[in-house]
């Protein structure tokens, strides 16, 4: 009842980040860097295994030509710079939102939540953008198929 | 003191508010997105039956129609579930977020956060388990 007294005193005013808010937020910041942690230990393994997988040369039979397989250096490469760009903005996230909260710092609070936006929107985008493309390959393979 | 405390204290700002509400648009639009593709994912694992019988079956011979069909629903409704979950707490985080900031609402701010801290601790166990099953598959 108490604590319902104090919710409503604060909403005539604003928002504050209380106790339960801040450790939540620390919470989040702690995972968020575990997170980015472990996408990077992910990126130095994936470019070991594309490093490891030797491309094979096919020869086709009767037309004189080759080509590489296997690999997949480039799209391991591709997949690590946006896998990045992605983590790099959740590690602002987390850092900024620690700095702010450990520093009561209201700048550094706002860049962490500036930064958790521009990450949920990059996600957001690239999801656009696989879905169009899933789109378009599921309409060229069905007007092929007719 | 209270006075002083609530000068000192941390807000969510006219800047903080505005940022939290679009990254809380966009999460919710992650989430709806997540819910669709498993749903799409279902639907195709229901009409696609044949043809991924067919397919089970020559990737192992072994395994009868049926049984292989079996294991790959089981992998798909664990899979689903656990993906749901997740899309689950990010589209509750985000809604509450945003209706915590709209209505100004400290306890349904603060509970959007928590389901928010939850999504992000789930998904930073599952990222634990994809590096340490990255390991074991590359030494």
């Amino acid at each position: 009842m108490e604590q319902n007294q104090n919710y409503e005193d604060n909403s005539l005013f604003s928002l504050s980040i209380d106790e339960t808010a801040k450790n939540h937020l620390r919470s989040l910041a702690t995972w968020s860097m575990v997170i980015v942690i472990s996408a990077l230990i992910g990126y130095v393994l994936t470019i070991i295994k594309a490093l490891q997988t030797k491309p094979q040369v096919v020869q086709s039979e009767g037309f004189g030509t080759s080509f590489a397989t296997g690999g997949g250096f480039g799209g391991a490469i591709f997949g690590i710079v946006i896998g990045l760009l992605v983590n790099y903005f959740l590690f602002q996230f987390a850092n900024h939102t620690k700095r702010g909260i450990n520093g009561m710092n209201q700048a550094d609070l706002d860049s962490g939540f500036y930064n958790l936006k521009i990450y949920f929107a990059i996600i957001g985008v690239l999801f656009i953008i696989v879905l169009v493309i899933a789109f378009l390959v599921i309409l060229v393979f069905g007007l092929s198929a007719r | 003191m209270d006075e002083n405390q609530s000068i000192l204290e941390l807000q969510v700002d006219q800047s903080a508010s505005r940022s939290l509400s679009d990254a809380a648009r966009w999460a919710r639009f992650l989430s709806i997105v997540g819910f669709v593709g498993m749903g799409l994912l279902i639907l195709c694992l229901l009409l696609a039956r044949a043809a991924i019988s067919t397919a089970l079956t020559q990737f192992a011979p072994t395994m009868a129609v049926d049984e292989s069909y079996g294991i790959v629903v089981a992998i798909v409704v664990i899979m689903v579930a656990i993906v749901g979950a997740l899309m689950y707490l990010l589209f509750r985080g985000a809604t509450l977020i945003k209706r915590g900031i709209e209505t100004k609402n400290q306890e349904t701010f603060n509970n959007g956060l928590s389901s928010l801290r939850i999504y992000f601790s789930i998904y930073g166990v599952f990222a634990i388990v994809g590096v340490i099953a990255n390991l074991i598959v590359l030494f």
